[in-house]
C-alpha cells in the first residue's frame, strides 16, 4: 500500500495567459507548492470548489500538463521530460467530465479498442481486453451500440473500459459524474469501486459530491490551488468548519450528528440511524 | 383563479409514425398555480424536458392541451405567439431557461446577451436598459461584467448571465430545467438562493424541474414527479419525500437526512418523518431530548 | 426531432453480405456500378436487377428498408424519366401535341433510365445497410493506402473521417438544443427574408461554434491521454482478412459482367 505511484514535489503550475495583455493583472497560480503522493491500490478522492485547482491537479497526473516548477514522477518517472509522456500514460488512465468529447469510434466496442489498438497491441489480444473490459463495467452487451445512443452514465462506463483496456496501473477521473443524473452516477461509482478492489486499480477521482467522497480511502481537500485537508473520510469530515470554508459541504449525516453533539465522524445514514438509536433508542419503547 | 399553467390529457410520442412510437409523455394533467412554485423531478428519460417544452409551445402536443393563463396555446398561430409573447402587453408570458444556459449565450457582451430577449419583444431602448439591469441584478451578474464577452466569465458567473437572459423577458412563468446541473456546492446553494429571491421579489410562478430532491425540497410548494412518461405523485414536498421507497424504485434519492429520520421513525423513535434540512432535523432531535429529560 | 437521424443506416445483421470484408465489398459495389452503365439492352438491365433483387434478399435487410432509401430520389428518377421521354424520339409515335412527341424509344429509354437509376441507389446502399461507418472508413483507409507512397496521410484522413461521423449526430442534437433556447427567448427563425433570416443564424451559429471548438480541445486531449499519436505503429482489434466468402462474391460478379456483355451483345440496344 505504501509504495508511492505518483508523487508531486514543490509543484506550482500557472495557466498561459495572452502576454500581449499588460494590463492584465499577475495571474494567481492554478496549484501553488503541492507536495503530495499517491500510493499503489489507494482511492483517493480529491475535493474542491470550481477554480480550486482540482482539475489542474488530475491533469498533471499523466503529463497532460507539465508543472511550471517543480516536479510530478510516476513511477520514478518526471513528466517534465517529454519522451516519458506516452510511458506515463500507459500507466495513468484518465477519464473526463462530458462524456461526449471522449468518446472517438461510432461503435461501443471500436471505442474501447481505440486505446490498446494506439498501444500496438495484438489484434487476438485487443479482442480479449475489450470483451473483457466491457463485463467488467458491465456494458458487454451494449458492445454493438452506437455510443449516441447510450445515455450519459453509459457513455462513462464506456470511456472506462476504454481505459481498462489499455490495463494501465491508475485510472484518474476528473469529475465523471457531475453531467449524469442520479441512477448514472451510482453506476459509474460502483463500477470505479469495483475495478479498485477486484482488480487494484489505483483510483484518484476528483468530484465535488461529498457522498462520492465519503466512499474514498482517503480524502484530499483543495482550495485556491492548495491542499488544506489530506486524511481519512472520517478526519476530513470531522474538520466541518474548514470543509465548509472551502465552499464544500460535509454530508448531511456528518453535520447533522457533530450538531447534535453526538460525534463527528458519522459519514452514513445508516451510521447515524444507529448512534441515534444508542442514544435515545432505550427512551422510545 | 385561473392556473398559470395547465396541462389536459397531454400525450406526446417520440419517434411518432415509426415502429418504436413510445410516449415520451402520456395522459398528464396538471395545474400550476399563479405564483407557487412547482418542483418537477424525474429521472433522465421520465419525459421532465419534454413536458416543459410543451409549457411555451416549442413542442406540440400529440393528444391534449396547454392552456396558459386560461388560452390553448395551440388554437392559432397567434395565440402560440402570445404564449412566448404578448406584445400589448409587452409581458413574456412563459420563460423557458434550458439545461446547461450558459450554452445559448453568443453576444458581444453580457449586457447584449440579456437585452436579446427583450430586443425580440420589440419593446423600447429605455424599457430594455432597463430590464437588463433589474435581470442582472436579480441574477447575480455583477456590473463590472456587463460589458466583458459572455465567453471570459467563469462557469457560475456564464450560467447566472444565461439566466438573466431570460429573466429580462420578464416571465409570468418562468421554468427552469436543471438550473444547478454541474455547479459545486457553493455554486448550487447560491443559484437556489436566487431563485428564492427572484420569487419573492417577482411574485411570479416558478417551475424548477432537477433531480436533486436536496434543490427541490428547499423551493418548491409542491413537488410533481413524473416515471415512465406519468405523473406518478405530486403533491406538498411532506407528502411526496415520505414515500421514499416508491421515490427510490423510480430511481431518485430522497436528501441524506430525511432518509435517516424515515430510518429512525421505523425504528420506534418519536420523530417526524417529513424533515428536509439539518435545521430541523437538529431542532427535532433537541425536542426529542428535552422530553425524554421531562 | 432532427436528431432522430442514423448516420450511414447500417442494419444490425449477420448476413452473408454482413460479413463480406468491406474491401472487397467496395471494390465489387464500384464494379457494380460500373456494370450497370455497361448494360445496354434491356435484358443486360434485367440481369442487374435479378442480382439486385438476390443481393437484397442475401442481406436480409427488410425491402420496407431499402424502399425507404429510395424515397428521397423518387423525384429524381421522375424527372429523368420524364425528360428522357420527351428527349428522346424514334420508333412509333404514340402521341403529339406542339413540339412534345411522346415516342416508342422516348418510353424505353424512360423506362430504361428509371430503372438504372434505381438499381444504382438500391447497390449502393446495400453496402451502407450492411457495413457499419467504422468498416468503411476503415476500408477507405486500407484501400487507399498505396498512395501514402505520395505522402497522402491516409490514415488521418481516415481518422477525421471517423470522428465526423461519430459527432454528427452529437452535433445535430446540439443545434436542436440552441434552437430551442434561442427560440425561447423570442428569437424568430422561420419568418422575415433573406437577410432576416441569415441574421437570426448568428444567435445559433456562434454558441455551435464555441461548443464545436470545446469538444474538439476536449477530444484531443482525450485522444492524448489514450496515446494517440498518429497512424503509425497502431494495430487494429478488427483485422481484415479475405475469406472464401469474399472470393466467391468476386467470381459471382464476375460472371455477371460476362452474363451483362453476352446479353448486350446479342440483343438490341436501347441507348
Amino acid at each position: 500500500m505504501s509504495e508511492k505511484l505518483i508523487e508531486f514535489k514543490n509543484v506550482t503550475y500557472f495557466y498561459d495567459t495572452d502576454e500581449d495583455e499588460e494590463n492584465r493583472p499577475q495571474p494567481s497560480p492554478a496549484i501553488k507548492d503541492i507536495n503530495i503522493a499517491f500510493s499503489k491500490g489507494e482511492f483517493a478522492a480529491v475535493l474542491g470548489h470550481n477554480g480550486s485547482g482540482k482539475s489542474t491537479l488530475a491533469k498533471m497526473c499523466n503529463a497532460i500538463l507539465i508543472p511550471t516548477s517543480g516536479e510530478v514522477t510516476v513511477e520514478g518517472m518526471s513528466t517534465s521530460d517529454e519522451e516519458n509522456g506516452d510511458l506515463i500514460r500507459r500507466k495513468v488512465g484518465m477519464v473526463f467530465q462530458n462524456p461526449d468529447n471522449q468518446i472517438v469510434a461510432t461503435i461501443v466496442e471500436d471505442d474501447v479498442a481505440f486505446g490498446p489498438e494506439n498501444l500496438g497491441v495484438e489484434p487476438t489480444e485487443i479482442r480479449r481486453r475489450v470483451d473483457e473490459s466491457l463485463k467488467a463495467v458491465n456494458m458487454y452487451d451494449f458492445r454493438l451500440k452506437q455510443p449516441h445512443n447510450l445515455s450519459g452514465g453509459q457513455k462513462q462506463r464506456v470511456a472506462i473500459a476504454g481505459v481498462l483496456a489499455m490495463r494501465t496501473d491508475v485510472i484518474v477521473l476528473d469529475e465523471p459524474t457531475a453531467m449524469l443524473d442520479p441512477v448514472g452516477r451510482a453506476d459509474v461509482l460502483a463500477t470505479v469501486h469495483r475495478l479498485n478492489r477486484d482488480y487494484g486499480i489505483t483510483v484518484i477521482m476528483v468530484t465535488h459530491f461529498m457522498d462520492e467522497a465519503v466512499q474514498a480511502d482517503r480524502v484530499i481537500v483543495m482550495n485556491k490551488g492548495s491542499i488544506v485537508l489530506d486524511g481519512t473520510p472520517e478526519e476530513v469530515f470531522s474538520n466541518t468548519a474548514a470543509v465548509k470554508s472551502c465552499g464544500l459541504d460535509v454530508p448531511q449525516s456528518t453535520e447533522f450528528c457533530s450538531r447534535i453533539g453526538i460525534k463527528n465522524t458519522v459519514l452514513t445514514a445508516e451510521s447515524a440511524v444507529e448512534e441515534i438509536m444508542n442514544i435515545y433508542g432505550g427512551g422510545a419503547k | 383563479m385561473t392556473p398559470a399553467v395547465e396541462v389536459r390529457n397531454l400525450t406526446h410520442y417520440y419517434l411518432k409514425g415509426t415502429e418504436n412510437q413510445v410516449a415520451a409523455i402520456n395522459n398528464i394533467n396538471l395545474s400550476v398555480e399563479k405564483g407557487e412554485t412547482l418542483g418537477i423531478i424525474g429521472h433522465t428519460g421520465s419525459g421532465k424536458s419534454t413536458l416543459i417544452a410543451h409549457f411555451n409551445g416549442l413542442l406540440k402536443p400529440d393528444e391534449g392541451e396547454v392552456l396558459v393563463d386560461g388560452k390553448n396555446i395551440f388554437e392559432s398561430k397567434e395565440t402560440l405567439r402570445q404564449s412566448r409573447f404578448t406584445l400589448r402587453q409587452s409581458r413574456f408570458k412563459v420563460g423557458l431557461c434550458f439545461q446547461y444556459p450558459e450554452y445559448q449565450l453568443f453576444e458581444e457582451t453580457v449586457y447584449k446577451d440579456i437585452a436579446f430577449g427583450p430586443k425580440n419583444m420589440k419593446l423600447p431602448q429605455e424599457e430594455i436598459d432597463r430590464r437588463v439591469l433589474t435581470a442582472a441584478g436579480m441574477a447575480g451578474v455583477r456590473k463590472e461584467n456587463l460589458e466583458k464577452s459572455p465567453f471570459d466569465l467563469s462557469g457560475g458567473e456564464k450560467r447566472r448571465a444565461a439566466i438573466a437572459g431570460v429573466m429580462s423577458m420578464e416571465p409570468q412563468v418562468l421554468v427552469l430545467d436543471e438550473p444547478a446541473a454541474g455547479l459545486d456546492p457553493a455554486g448550487r446553494r447560491e443559484l437556489i438562493n436566487m431563485i428564492k429571491n427572484y420569487r419573492r421579489a417577482t411574485g411570479c410562478t416558478v417551475i424548477i424541474v432537477s433531480h436533486s430532491m436536496e434543490d427541490i425540497a428547499s423551493v418548491a410548494d409542491r413537488v410533481c414527479v413524473l416515471n415512465k412518461a406519468e405523473i406518478a405523485m405530486l403533491g406538498t414536498p411532506k407528502e411526496v419525500y415520505t414515500r421514499d421507497e416508491e421515490l427510490r424504485s423510480m430511481g431518485l434519492n430522497v436528501p441524506e437526512i430525511t432518509r435517516i429520520f424515515i430510518m429512525l421513525k421505523k425504528r420506534g423513535l418519536d420523530v417526524p418523518a417529513d424533515v428536509f434540512t439539518v435545521d430541523d432535523a437538529v431542532a427535532s432531535i433537541r425536542k426529542l431530548s428535552e422530553r425524554g429529560k421531562a | 426531432m432532427i436528431s432522430d437521424i442514423s448516420i450511414g443506416q447500417y442494419f444490425t445483421g449477420n448476413s452473408f453480405l454482413h460479413k463480406m470484408d468491406a474491401r472487397m465489398k467496395f471494390i465489387l459495389v464500384f464494379a457494380l456500378l460500373v456494370f450497370v452503365f455497361l448494360c445496354k439492352s434491356f435484358f443486360s438491365l434485367a440481369l442487374m436487377v435479378v442480382f439486385t433483387v438476390f443481393a437484397v434478399i442475401l442481406s436480409k435487410v427488410p425491402f420496407k428498408m431499402v424502399l425507404k432509401s429510395i424515397k428521397p430520389l423518387v423525384i429524381i428518377i421522375l424527372f429523368t424519366a420524364l425528360l428522357n421521354i420527351f428527349y428522346t424520339t424514334g420508333g412509333t409515335t404514340y402521341f403529339e401535341w406542339h413540339s412534345l412527341k411522346l415516342t416508342e424509344k422516348g418510353i424505353n429509354t424512360a423506362i430504361f433510365m428509371a430503372v438504372r437509376i434505381l438499381v444504382l441507389v438500391v447497390i449502393s446502399s446495400l453496402l451502407t445497410y450492411t457495413t457499419t461507418p467504422t468498416m468503411l472508413t476503415d476500408a477507405i483507409e486500407r484501400l487507399l493506402s498505396p498512395l501514402s507512397v505520395f505522402h497522402i496521410k491516409v490514415h488521418t484522413l481516415a481518422m477525421m473521417m471517423t470522428l465526423a461521423l461519430r459527432f454528427i449526430p452529437t452535433l445535430v442534437e446540439e443545434i436542436e438544443r440552441i434552437m430551442n433556447a434561442q427560440k425561447a427567448r423570442g428569437a424568430e427563425l422561420e419568418t422575415g427574408g433573406l437577410i432576416a433570416r441569415s441574421k437570426a443564424l448568428v444567435p445559433i451559429f456562434v454558441p455551435l461554434m464555441v461548443s464545436s471548438f470545446r469538444r474538439a480541445y476536449e477530444l484531443a486531449f482525450a485522444m492524448t491521454c489514450r496515446c494517440y499519436t498518429g497512424g503509425e505503429g497502431r494495430t487494429r482489434m478488427k483485422q481484415m482478412k479475405l475469406k472464401p466468402r469474399d472470393f466467391i462474391a468476386a467470381v459471382f460478379v464476375a460472371a455477371l459482367l460476362a452474363g451483362v456483355l453476352v446479353l448486350n451483345h446479342f440483343f438490341e440496344a436501347v441507348i
